[in-house]
């Protein structure tokens, strides 16, 4: 298979695609072996559980979400099949895809909070939705049945008769195949890497244009889709449903069974429900000790690992059987000078600042700063600790909103913009503590840049679409580009961001905005922690990109390389603009650089105390 | 609809009140633990079985004086509360840097496995628990009121007064209030945070167990009340404000009233749960922090993050 700007699960590496062929071909004859076995329906509910754990584990693995709503739509659907089916005498093949319309209208209402609040606050928010099952069905108990529930929903039926029990198992399992694979469709295509990013750093997702809203609600919608067809095929399967089929207890497991397995790994649902539905079967589905073990069993599943049994598997797998791979050369040596194949931009940008201030409660962060970038030159914003000067880069990224002032890009105002908008007329950054999506590869991560732009819709990454190929294709191609630009070794960027060391992963965060062809690069100390080769590999590239036409915004203690790279220097000192200038053809030594500095502050004091400490540390003199 | 005469109206209220009462010291206790570590605890649940089928068995079964059934349950309370702690959050609370779907995944293991383990060894049967008080209303107008209903307000009363003392005037309560505002700062000025999260567990155990125990002849015991009263709570803390122990007591009013005292009485129990639904779901949406949540939590200054 080939992989397309794919955040290719690292699970792959050890488990074989053939196995999942085989797990599929093995469910599939399973009838042939054992049809007895499918008469209580307990297989069938086993696949129901594998549905709802996969939609579970795409929504909080991926997605981050603590969204356990899962026993609502499959109830929901029971009885809109039930409904359906006993007051207007459909089969299961008209009712199913209305009660997964049902389950993704319940499933985005339920994850309506998340809008603005997330973490346990949803979970809480979620309970509280399965609680109310009893009192809902109690409610509209002439529709619903009441506590006893809805009995004789039609069957599925071959030739007007009941089919064999064969046939509706055979028809959820293709439902289930088709999730895993859409499931693994989505989470390995370019949308999938925008999710992973919106949950692990939703400000650099932000800043790389990537809408969190719009993809955490088509998250829910769609993870509303396989409890939707499980809840609507299992009714029909039993011809029964009642409140008391999913409960609290379906919650347990599901989280359990995505816990133990591994969530946010493709397996893990399936190992997580293997191991829990057997343990069920084992003591009997109506067991009092079933829920004790289950209880147990997810105390364990919390407690021991963090990402589930896959998890332990690939850490040992990557432990004694991958190469050491964070040591040897991160730097592509290949004799080109970095930056040197960076396109020339159309038009320069002229990004300016008028009268830009910040308060904090009682602290003024930026008070009436002023200040103009062209494109074509680095400016860089200087300046004690506190001074402000990540509150001016967070004005300019759209993550502060000034309290006055106005933001302009080429002359339009930019201010109301949220930073995602911002991302799309050109501006791009990178942050001090790198806000990389760390289980997947250097590559996908510059890739997020590229696909923050030009998003892979939803439906292009399910069906494989030509489009989606294209997409693919031209991220990867951008994306392989921008690393070569900031001199990133090919075999570094088929690493994970997870084993590199702090330095590179500045560097890929440079990488990152540049795929994303911005106009506007902000850096916020982006060689703290480098090396001198680096550093000066990083200042050919920041000159480079300027020489193509952009403007770069930066912001650095590194007085040798702030020298060496800026075309302009601002100081910043309690939120003012203290001074700025050009910098002089000055040598790389501490004491010149001294000198300048106190001049260039206007005074003797000892604000830049803690500056030079970088610079005498890479370059001792005096 | 019945038209509603005003004896019953009153008597609604109060009812409603009554168990808000029950419903803000489980909230409080929510509050207290998440103030304090981050992490909700959803194993309050069991702990508040806890206490109403030991107040039954205690009380009924081997017939306990009521002061000892009380001490009982309160001890009760404490080991299981720091069991929860021990068991389900020491070991995620240390190290990892977001925690809360890690623990409140285990913390509901731990609860759910509780619970199952009351449930066999006390059976799926109800048992009505006669009041600890007479059962003989008290004439107030023309309301008559049972004496229970002054129970509860009466220990929310103590437990709120005896809390807020705690809290703002013992050097334990100052520790307490500045782990919550900084628990970074105040681990690097010698302060145990752990100890701090663990007397946490174990007042929020006693809180629980002591709502359980108040709770029991208002609900009769049963292996799964926990779950029915944790779910009001949940309401009440969401309402309130999460991590706030005024928002605590005034969510659980609001809660006790609309849930358990005017929706039964004029409308129809089954709506209780879904109205309180579509009151919590737009307070979130306006005000995330709820209603009282913010800076100050448990007289603190600064917020918690969680």
């Amino acid at each position: 298979m080939r992989r397309l700007g794919s955040g290719l699960p690292a699970e792959a590496r050890f488990i074989p695609f053939s196995l999942e062929v085989l797990l599929g071909i093995v469910l599939l004859l399973f009838p042939l072996a054992d049809s007895s076995a499918l008469d209580a329906g307990r297989v069938e509910l086993l696949l129901v559980y594998l549905m709802s754990a996969v939609a579970l584990n795409f929504v909080l693995g991926y997605g981050g979400e603590m969204s356990i709503g899962q026993p609502v739509m499959l109830t929901a659907a029971g009885y809109t099949t039930g409904i359906l089916s006993i007051h207007m005498g459909w089969q299961w093949w008209i009712t199913t895809p209305i009660a997964a319309v049902v389950s993704v209208a319940i499933s985005v209402f339920m994850g309506l909070p998340g809008i603005r609040v997330r973490g346990w606050y949803l979970g809480v928010l979620g309970f509280l939705g399965v609680a109310l099952i009893p009192s809902i069905a109690n409610a509209f108990e002439s529709w619903t049945g009441g506590t006893t529930g809805l009995a004789s929903i039609i069957p599925v039926e071959y030739n007007g008769k009941i089919a064999p029990q064969w046939v509706p198992y055979e028809i959820l399992l293709i439902f289930t195949i088709l999730v895993w694979i859409a499931s693994r469709n989505l989470i390995s295509s370019g949308w999938g890497i925008a999710l992973l990013a919106q949950r692990d750093h939703p400000h650099a997702a932000s800043a790389s244009g990537v809408n969190s809203m719009k993809v955490r609600a088509a998250t829910s919608a769609l993870a509303g889709i396989p409890c939707g067809i499980a809840g609507s095929l299992y009714a029909s399967i039993q011809q029964f449903t009642s409140p008391q089929t999913f409960t609290t207890q379906t919650v347990l497991l599901l989280l359990g069974a995505v816990m133990l397995g591994g969530r946010g790994r493709r397996w893990g649902p399936v190992l997580g429900v293997a191991v829990f539905g057997a343990l069920s079967l084992w003591v009997g589905p109506f067991s009092s000790y079933n829920p004790l073990i289950l209880g147990c069993g997810v105390v364990i599943a919390a407690l021991l690992f963090k990402g589930g049994v896959i998890g332990a598997v690939e850490t040992l797998w990557q432990r004694y059987f991958m190469p050491k791979s964070a040591s040897g050369r991160m730097m592509a040596g290949n004799g080109r000078p970095p930056g040197a194949m960076i396109a020339p931009i159309g038009t320069p940008p002229r990004l300016e600042l008028t009268g830009v201030s910040k308060r904090f409660g009682g602290v003024t962060a930026l008070d009436s700063v002023g200040l103009t970038v062209d494109g074509g030159t680095v400016l860089t914003v200087v300046g004690a600790n506190g001074s402000g000067k990540t509150t001016l880069l967070n004005c300019v990224s759209g993550f502060v909103s000034p309290d006055a002032g106005q933001i302009t890009l080429n002359g339009k105002p930019v201010n109301r913009l949220a930073s995602n908008r911002r991302a799309h007329l050109g501006f791009a950054r990178s942050f001090q503590v790198p806000q990389l999506v760390e289980e997947l590869t250097v590559l996908d991560n510059v890739m997020l840049g590229a696909y923050g732009l030009r998003p892979q819709t939803v439906l292009d990454a399910l069906l494989r679409t030509p489009r989606y190929r294209k997409r693919a294709r031209a991220a990867t191609a951008t994306a392989t580009a921008a690393c070569q630009m900031v001199g990133l070794s090919e075999r570094v960027t088929r690493l994970k961001v997870g084993e590199l060391p702090l330095a590179v992963r500045r560097i890929v965060e440079i990488a990152r905005a540049l795929a994303a062809d911005a106009s506007i690069i902000c850096l916020d100390e982006p060689v703290a922690g480098l090396n001198l080769a680096e550093q000066a590999q990083v200042s050919q590239t920041l000159r480079a990109i300027a020489a193509s036409g952009r403007a770069v915004l930066l912001i650095e203690h590194n007085l040798p390389f702030v020298l060496s790279t800026s075309d302009h220097l601002i100081l910043l000192r309690d939120g003012k603009i203290a001074d700025s200038g050009a910098p002089p053809e000055a040598e790389d030594t501490t004491r010149q650089l001294g000198a300048y500095f106190r001049a260039f502050a206007g005074t003797g004091e000892d604000t830049f105390d803690k500056i030079p400490v970088e610079a005498e540390d890479d370059a001792p003199a005096s | 609809m019945t038209i509603p005469t005003l004896a019953t109206f009153e008597l609604a209220i109060v009812a409603g009140l009554a168990m808000g009462c029950i419903y803000g010291l489980v909230a409080i206790a929510y509050n207290l633990v998440l103030a304090a570590s981050g992490v909700f605890n959803m194993a309050t649940g069991a702990l508040i079985t806890t206490g109403v089928v030991m107040s039954y068995v205690l009380g009924q079964r081997l017939n306990w004086r009521i002061l000892a059934v009380i001490g009982a349950i309160i001890a009760l309370g404490a080991v299981a509360g720091s069991m929860s702690e021990l068991i389900g959050v020491r070991r995620l609370l240390r190290g990892a840097r977001s925690v809360s779907h890690d623990t409140m995944v285990s913390t509901l293991g731990l609860g759910l496995a509780g619970e199952a383990l009351v449930a066999l060894l006390f059976g799926n049967d109800i048992y009505p628990v006669p009041s600890y008080v007479s059962a003989k209303s008290i004439q107030i107008g023309n309301v008559p009121i049972p004496p229970l209903y002054f129970v509860t307000p009466a220990v929310l009363l103590i437990v709120a007064v005896g809390l807020e003392l705690l809290l703002r005037h013992t050097e334990f309560g100052i520790i307490t209030r500045a782990v919550i505002a900084d628990p970074e700062g105040a681990s690097l000025v010698g302060v145990s945070v752990a100890r701090v999260v663990q007397w946490s567990f174990v007042a929020a155990g006693i809180m629980a167990a002591v709502s359980g125990f108040l709770a029991a002849p208002l609900l009769s015991a049963s292996a799964g009340i926990g779950d029915t009263v944790t779910v009001y709570a949940f309401a009440a803390a969401a309402i309130g404000g999460f991590g706030s122990f005024r928002g605590g007591v005034v969510g659980g009013l609001i809660v006790g009233l609309v849930g358990s005292g005017l929706t039964p009485a004029f409308f129809n129990s089954n709506w209780s749960l879904p109205l309180l639904y579509v009151i919590v779901v737009p307070v979130l949406f306006f005000r995330p922090k709820g209603l009282f949540g913010r800076a100050g939590q448990f007289g603190s200054e600064g917020e918690r993050r969680v």
